[in-house]
């Protein structure tokens, strides 16, 4: 039926090595360019054990310490930002269906907004010192209790209805915006600039240790999720269908959204609030690898680390030396795309919208 | 073995919904369940399914009371066709099919359970289009498909299994139900036994081993079709003026 060029497995090898170029072409380009023969000097210099020469050094601490962890980011939070999406379209059984609606992203933005202007009430020498860690920690976990808040008002005799999980996310969605709306008022001009920074989303500030501790927790999440394939099939015939099929629907759902909040906390808590990913990588995965979650999770988790790789070494090469926020570029470009892309499917009428 | 239920009751505010209803189909047996609208034949196929927990009396299957299953063992005695299943999600039919083929089916029992369910509902080149291009009536094969497939698994080959049906011939033209109907006919001899709701009493008539006629939230009468398809019970219970003859093939009573 299908070319063989087209079988999922072929596109998401051809996929995974242009991830690789892409990793390796953006380890090279910045704001500082790579003195000549630097890769063979380099390599010479690992192979023989000889100690660099001191711009070569330089460079290597850039390319260790600055790009690379930020390049590893890119990639863990695309993927991750992407299977979330492709785990919440599937529960709320709509392919526009975006991984916000659980309250998880504003929520964040809550928490971290609280630390930004909350830090100098406080004052104490303490949170200045931690403000670093504080500040992820804080919208990690303002969005794990968004969540939370909007699973309890869903939850009745051990069900969650769909239904009110969107009505519920709406709510808290709104009220976390507003709570971060009134701190923005009462914010002074640095720490606008600050929240501004978190509020576009930046990979900027990732390092090592941060990267370190985020990744398992996204990427372990990932992998749950791609490992249950059929469950998220199933799902979008309805939930009442899946349990007749023999799912643990209830357990499915908890575990969609759970599994979507760590990810999507954990993004944000590194990378601020990055749109776009999640409800667009899904969507073009359907176009490319069809609809079956058991190939469109893990094409998802590569296009989203391959968009938002690219999309962030675009963001530090086309204004260089300053940079733009990424998640602006992201819906800058995304956006009409994503406008494209439906007008396109209107013409076809081939793709039935959920309603 | 047996699909029960006894003193059904299950009300909704001040609604009764179902008023003391009990039935029973063994495996390999066909029932029909008619009445009019509202009459309570949904709620009752929900309650057997297991979709609706809160009702009072005991619904079993296989002697085993029904919330003693867990969701995956119940996949294995009984499978759903609902009213409508809406799917907004592009699949090639034989794939939403074999939603409902476990993981532990190996690839080329996929592939025989696939061919049977495609000889009997028809669906030959369907089976590779797109689910969202075809029609409501094509679409309703591939779901019944989709329901059955779910008992012909290797494992579970000649043990006593349940068919719950609600309305799933509704979308197709008269030709088709028949021919799907004979073919569900067919799967008596595999020990399933067929639950069908449906409107056509005719249908039924030929059909189903026995109808049970629900009016008003109770089983207002169960028998062999011709016990149940009288005059005086369709005027009670349709409040409509019919005449009953006997096929002459078919060897069962229509309604004119």
């Amino acid at each position: 039926m299908k070319k063989r060029w087209h079988h999922p497995v072929v596109i998401m090898a051809v996929l995974s090595l242009v991830l690789v170029a892409v990793v390796i072409v953006s380890l090279g380009t910045g704001a500082m360019t790579l003195p000549d023969g630097f890769w063979q000097q380099l390599a010479g210099a690992w192979l023989h054990d000889r100690p660099l020469p001191d711009k070569l050094a330089t460079a290597q601490y850039v390319l260790l310490h600055l790009r690379l962890p930020r390049i590893l980011a890119a990639v863990v939070v695309g993927a991750g930002l992407a299977v979330a999406g492709a785990g919440i379209q599937s529960l709320f059984r709509n392919p526009l269906a975006d991984p916000g609606l659980v309250g998880v992203a504003s929520g964040a933005a809550l928490g971290a907004v609280l630390v930004i202007v909350g830090a100098s009430w406080v004052g104490s020498e303490l949170v200045t010192h931690f403000y670093h860690w504080l500040l992820p920690a804080s919208a990690f976990i303002g969005g794990l209790v968004a969540t939370l808040l909007v699973y309890l008002i869903a939850y009745r005799d051990g069900r969650t209805s769909t239904a009110m999980l969107l009505l519920a996310g709406v709510a808290i969605n709104a009220l976390a915006g507003a709570g971060t709306g009134v701190l923005t008022f009462l914010a002074d001009d640095s720490q606008l600039r600050d929240m501004t920074f978190w509020s576009m989303g930046s990979l900027a500030k990732v390092d090592w240790q941060q990267l370190m501790i985020v990744s398992p927790v996204i990427l372990l999440s990932c992998l749950a999720l791609s490992l249950c394939g059929r469950a998220l099939n199933a799902l979008l015939m309805g939930e009442e269908v899946a349990g007749h099929i023999g799912f643990a629907v209830n357990a499915i759902k908890h575990m969609i959204i759970i599994l979507a909040t760590l990810i999507i906390g954990a993004s944000v808590a590194v990378a601020g609030v990055i749109g776009f990913v999640g409800l667009v990588v899904p969507h073009l995965g359907r176009l490319v690898v069809g609809s079956d979650h058991r190939q469109l999770v893990p094409f998802s988790a590569l296009l989203g680390a391959l968009l938002l790789l690219v999309a962030d070494t675009l963001a530090r090469v086309v204004v260089a030396p300053a940079e733009l926020p990424i998640g602006l570029l992201m819906s800058l470009i995304g956006a009409p795309f994503f406008i494209y892309l439906l007008k396109r499917q209107q013409k076809r009428a081939a793709y039935a919208f959920a309603g | 073995m047996h699909l029960q239920a006894e003193q059904l009751t299950l009300a909704k505010g001040s609604r009764e919904l179902l008023k003391d209803v009990s039935m029973q189909c063994a495996a390999g047996e066909m029932i029909a369940i008619c009445g009019p609208n509202g009459a309570g034949k949904s709620t009752l196929l929900r309650v057997l399914s297991g979709d609706e927990r809160r009702f009072q009396g005991g619904v079993t299957v296989n002697n085993r009371m029904l919330a003693d299953y867990s969701m995956a063992q119940l996949a294995r005695v009984r499978a759903v066709m609902p009213q409508k299943v809406d799917m907004p999600f592009s699949f090639a039919a034989r794939d939403i099919i074999l939603m409902a083929a476990p993981p532990s089916v190996s690839h080329a029992d996929q592939g025989r359970m696939l061919a049977e369910v495609g000889q009997l509902f028809d669906l030959g080149p369907l089976l590779a289009r797109d689910y969202l291009h075809l029609s409501g009536g094509q679409q309703q094969r591939v779901q019944l498909a989709r329901v059955v497939i779910q008992l012909l698994q290797p494992s579970l080959r000649g043990k006593p299994r349940f068919l719950l049906l609600d309305e799933c011939t509704s979308a197709m033209d008269m030709a088709m139900q028949q021919r799907i109907f004979t073919s569900l006919a067919r799967l008596k001899a595999e020990n399933i036994g067929v639950v069908a709701v449906m409107h056509d009493l005719n249908l039924a008539s030929r059909f189903a081993d026995r109808i049970m006629m629900m009016h008003e939230g109770r089983n207002a009468l169960c028998g062999a079709a011709e016990e149940v398809m009288l005059p005086g019970a369709i005027q009670r219970i349709f409040d409509l003026e019919v005449t009953v003859m006997q096929h002459p093939r078919h060897n069962c009573p229509v309604l004119l």
